[in-house]
């Protein structure tokens, strides 16, 4: 009985499906899978379309799918919403796309960074980890209490991580509530 | 010792244990284990410090995130119970949260005819007891993947895992909001910063 347990969930665990069901996290409604890219999952939420806008007007979506692997710290459309008004159009602008490309690379990190990464790199700096962009500037990634890591950029804004470890085929999501400026 | 420039609470113990090494080097060790802890349990929340020895009340005004939550809590006439011993979990929306609503929500529950029916979103909201993260986690292991919690305003709201590292909050309704920060330590309670607005 034992061991035919124990087979059992040797055979599932080979099969990979406890695993995958565990790290299937969802966002914006819909579920994200960790066998596909990040652009293929981030389209299907539905709190992220002005990001998806933003990384197809800037070019970036065959960067996003490509083997990286990346972190990508994904504001929400509610923290477009707290730029400044005016803001997102303007970096939607063609003549503008250089600058939407610093914005949107500046959210991404090499490296599969989850949250037990995160908090690790922090904890062995004095609670804060310096990491560096694909712009090629830097987040601090901070503990804010026991259970909360916090990113804050170039100029302080402080961004709070709302769904932690979103696994994708090429890195990891973390969904925060700002956008960060370089 | 209260230290109103702490950014972030380990940081800052980390911080504080530094300065207290350079105090003993200096001879002028005088912090206390306790005020080490309070530093680790200060939280961050809407750009300013949640002190866990203030009350739910005392510390979400100061919150930059949480002006609708609080203005609603001044006009349901809540202050008084949400400063009371409890201890209570808050599930606290942001304002984002309350612009999500249909238009009119807000400013339709504010009026004064409408206090019975702001109160019942209000303490819906509100759980007896102090749930931290870890709280929660265990109630969800135990219930098998979700449990539910019954409310002060006496509905329930379910709360679950989602992948590994994230709990999220159910409404009646299937709105399901996430937590932006966890484990808010209060002298009466625990508030969880969450990103939508749960309705009864």
């Amino acid at each position: 009985m034992r061991t035919s347990s124990i087979a059992l969930a040797a055979a599932a665990l080979l099969a990979g499906t406890p695993a995958l069901a565990q790290q299937t996290v969802t966002v914006g409604g819909e579920a994200m899978f960790p066998n596909q890219t990040i652009v293929e999952n981030a389209v299907n939420s539905a709190d992220h379309t002005t990001l998806v806008a933003a990384v197809q007007a800037a070019g970036l979506v065959d960067t996003l799918n490509s083997a990286g692997p990346f972190t990508v710290f994904a504001p929400v459309n509610n923290a477009f919403e707290n730029l400044p008004a005016g803001t997102v159009e303007t970096l939607l602008m063609p003549e503008n796309q250089g600058q939407l490309q610093a914005v949107l690379t500046y959210h991404v990190v090499p490296g599969r960074l989850d949250r037990a990464a995160l908090a690790a790199e922090a904890e062995a700096n004095g609670g804060m980890a310096m990491l560096e962009t694909v712009q090629g500037e830097t987040l601090t990634v901070a503990t804010n209490g026991p259970m909360n890591l916090v990113v804050e950029d170039a100029s302080g804004n402080a961004a709070n991580i709302t769904t932690y470890d979103v696994y994708q085929s090429n890195g990891v999501i973390h969904v925060i509530d700002s956008v960060l400026l370089p | 010792m209260k230290i109103s420039f702490t950014r972030h609470g380990r940081s800052m113990l980390v911080a504080a244990g530094a300065l207290a090494l350079a105090a003993c080097q200096s001879g002028m060790a005088n912090m206390s284990g306790d005020d080490m802890m309070a530093m680790d349990d200060t939280v961050m929340v809407g750009g300013e410090a949640m002190f866990p020895d203030q009350t739910i009340v005392a510390n979400a005004v100061n919150s930059a995130d949480h002006t609708t939550l609080v203005a609603a809590v001044q006009a349901a006439d809540l202050v008084d119970t949400l400063n009371s011993p409890g201890p209570f979990t808050v599930f606290a929306p942001v304002n984002d949260a309350f612009e999500d609503l249909p238009a009119g929500t807000v400013e339709t529950l504010l009026r004064p005819e409408n206090k019975d029916q702001l109160t019942a979103v209000l303490t819906y909201h509100v759980v007896a007891g102090a749930l931290d993260s870890q709280a929660l986690m265990q109630r969800i292991r135990s219930g098998g993947g979700s449990a539910s919690l019954e409310t002060v305003n006496g509905g329930m709201l379910m709360v679950a895992m989602n992948g590994p590292s994230n709990v999220v909050v159910t409404d009646a309704s299937g709105n399901t909001a996430n937590i932006g920060t966890y484990d808010v330590y209060q002298s009466n309670g625990v508030i969880h910063s969450i990103d939508t607005v749960l309705l009864p």
